[in-house]
């Protein structure tokens, strides 16, 4: 497994809309990420299993399963990863329960600029 | 036998066998005594009466049989009334072997200036006076036990004339028995449209022979009581019963009115219910809506982002303030989007009040500061001062006042004045958000707190819908006034300190 002594700062975005996928992976390459994307659950959880990311960015609700669930999986395998969950459906069970293993809970649509200000500020600290 | 051709001689008999044929064929009893008493002769009718032998009798004083001394009332009534020669009364004597017997006696005497001899004939009227008895004892047992009825009972004639008024009615209508008896029911009672209506019913039983029933109502010491009478032709005229239903048409009214009440529970409750699904179904909707919404704004969202750091790179400055300009714009819509999205979210969503302590004063000024209000609207708040620290889910309060400001905003597209004005009693704040905008129609005035109702060209409606929702949840109330032209009034009135 690589370790994260790269200087580029790595980042997964899960999330089933491709359009959002596209846009946030021009937002963060522009600030100088590598971006990794998955569509669903299934593909999350195998490329989180081979790389440590420093950011995962997870939408909610997917396919196959829930965002929350790979967020506990990061939570075991890699807890320094930042993790940040977003939703288009910000009232659905079990979302909140969530939280503990969150950094940032942001309901959609979400500034891009916000999400980097956090980032930076986390990176920072981490 | 000295005795009795004696008494031959008195009665002009001629032949002593004649006198003895007749006194000793008759089965009534004779005999006759002396004034002391002692039996002088009797007959064989009297012996067997009695059952004395005639010796035996001949040896006896008649105080012996006499139960209540007949031989003194006798000798009484002669000296007392020389002139009357015979007397009927009613006497009782024991017989030998101890029962009574009862006889209706004709006494004469013979002797001139004064009584010698009593000559009895004597009627056995002991079945007759059994007889009475027991007609006197059933009469009164019947008496007995029309009083004890607790119905009123009373009997007239044909007349209409009481015969019979029994206790009941004695202790209801407060007259007694004895004024009642033998007097005509109108002069007993007023002639009104009740007693019309009695005398009515009473009649026709009388003429038809048949039983009638009809409900009247009856004052006694102000109290209502309603009164069920039966009526019964009788042989001689009529009975009526008459039974107090009050109770009953009490209870009857009561299990109406109940049953009326619970009717109406199952309305509001169905009634409620039916909201319910229509709220459920607009949340699933509203779920789904806003899932799909919120997806495609977040692109915009970050398409934007990206747009505006590219135009950075843009040398042409009049294009430049173009594309800033038609951004801000895009921004602007985005957001109100986004406010329909939440609105939908949060008029579906169950809400979960969170209490903490709020400063009003502080709330309203933030949200100005966070709407942008047009310059041509001229904002004037008033808050009483010393307002005290509110008890309250903050995130509800908030959303109320800026769905209402934003609402007030918007219903004055050409300028006009916002007045925020907060008062409050020891218990409630009181919040006015008044605009000086178009007015809400009279048709609007009934429907504006149901949902996806709007006058509004665009929006989903849902701004007041949830206002609504919100206050009732934080206990309170909201109210408005408005009239064409001149403006609209919204008042809202919630606890200072909520109970949750």
């Amino acid at each position: 497994m690589n370790l994260l002594s790269e200087q580029k700062r790595t980042i997964i975005i899960v999330d089933d809309d491709k359009s959002i996928l596209k846009v946030f992976t021009r937002v963060f390459e522009k600030k100088g990420y590598q971006v990794t994307t998955a569509e669903n659950g299934k593909d999350s959880l195998d490329k989180l299993g081979h790389f440590r990311y420093n950011v995962a960015l997870i939408d909610v609700r997917l396919p196959d399963m829930m965002g929350t669930d790979i967020l506990s999986m990061i939570q075991a395998t890699s807890p320094e990863t930042i993790k940040i969950v977003f939703t288009g459906s910000p009232y659905l069970d079990g979302v909140t329960e969530m939280n503990q293993y969150m950094d940032a809970f942001f309901i959609k649509p979400i500034k891009p600029e916000l999400i980097i200000d956090i980032l930076e500020e986390k990176l920072k600290t981490k | 036998m000295n005795q009795v051709s004696r008494a031959c001689h008195k009665f002009e008999i001629d032949s002593e066998e004649k006198y003895r044929s007749i006194i000793q064929t008759s089965s009534d009893g004779f005999w006759i005594t002396d004034t002391s008493g002692k039996f002088l002769d009797a007959n064989d009718a009297y012996c067997n009466l009695v059952g004395y032998n005639h010796e035996e009798l001949l040896r006896m004083y008649i105080q012996e049989i006499d139960v209540n001394g007949s031989l003194a009332r006798i000798l009484r009534h002669f000296r007392a009334s020389p002139n009357q020669r015979n007397y009927h009364i009613e006497i009782r004597q024991r017989r030998k072997d101890g029962r009574h017997i009862d006889f209706e006696i004709s006494a004469t005497y013979s002797g001139k200036k004064r009584i010698e001899q009593i000559f009895v004939f004597a009627h056995d009227i002991t079945r007759r006076k059994r007889n009475e008895t027991i007609i006197r004892q059933s009469e009164s047992k019947y008496r007995e036990l029309a009083d004890s009825i607790t119905d009123g009972f009373a009997a007239l004639d044909a007349d209409l004339k009481y015969i019979y008024w029994n206790k009941t009615y004695e202790k209801t209508t407060g007259i007694s028995s004895d004024l009642v008896m033998g007097k005509p029911f109108f002069n007993l009672f007023k002639k009104n449209s009740d007693t019309r209506k009695i005398a009515l019913m009473y009649r026709k039983s009388l003429r038809t022979k048949q039983p009638e029933v009809f409900v009247n109502d009856f004052f006694m010491n102000n109290n209502k009581k309603v009164i069920e009478n039966h009526i019964y032709p009788s042989k001689t005229g009529i009975v009526v019963l008459s039974k107090d239903i009050t109770k009953q048409i009490i209870l009857k009214e009561k299990l109406e009115e109940y049953t009326q009440r619970l009717e109406d529970l199952v309305k509001i409750r169905t009634e409620k219910l039916k909201t319910a699904e229509r709220l459920a179904t607009i949340g699933e909707t509203a779920g789904m809506v806003g899932h799909d919404i919120r997806n495609p704004l977040q692109t915009i969202t970050g398409e934007l982002y990206l747009a505006k750091t590219e135009i950075e790179f843009l040398s042409d400055k009049e294009s430049k303030t173009k594309l800033i300009e038609s951004f801000s714009i895009i921004e602007e819509q985005l957001k109100y989007i986004n406010k329909i999205v939440s609105d939908l979210t949060d008029y579906s969503k169950p809400l979960m009040l969170n209490i903490e302590e709020v400063n009003l004063e502080k709330v309203i000024a933030e949200i100005l500061s966070r709407l942008s209000v047009p310059d041509d609207i001229e904002v004037k708040i008033i808050i009483r001062g010393l307002f005290p620290k509110m008890r309250t889910d903050l995130s509800c309060l908030k959303r109320i006042l800026v769905n209402l400001i934003t609402n007030a905003v918007q219903a004055m597209p050409k300028g006009g004045k916002l007045c925020i004005n907060a008062d409050w009693t020891d218990k409630i704040a009181i919040i006015k958000i008044a605009d000086t905008g178009e007015g809400i129609s009279e048709e609007a005035k009934t429907k504006i707190f149901k949902p996806l109702f709007t006058t509004k060209a665009k929006g989903q409606g849902l701004g007041l819908a949830v206002v609504k929702k919100l206050v009732d949840a934080l206990s309170g109330i909201v109210t408005f006034e408005s009239e064409i032209g001149k403006g609209s009034q919204f008042k809202v009135e919630i606890p200072i300190y909520s109970a949750l």
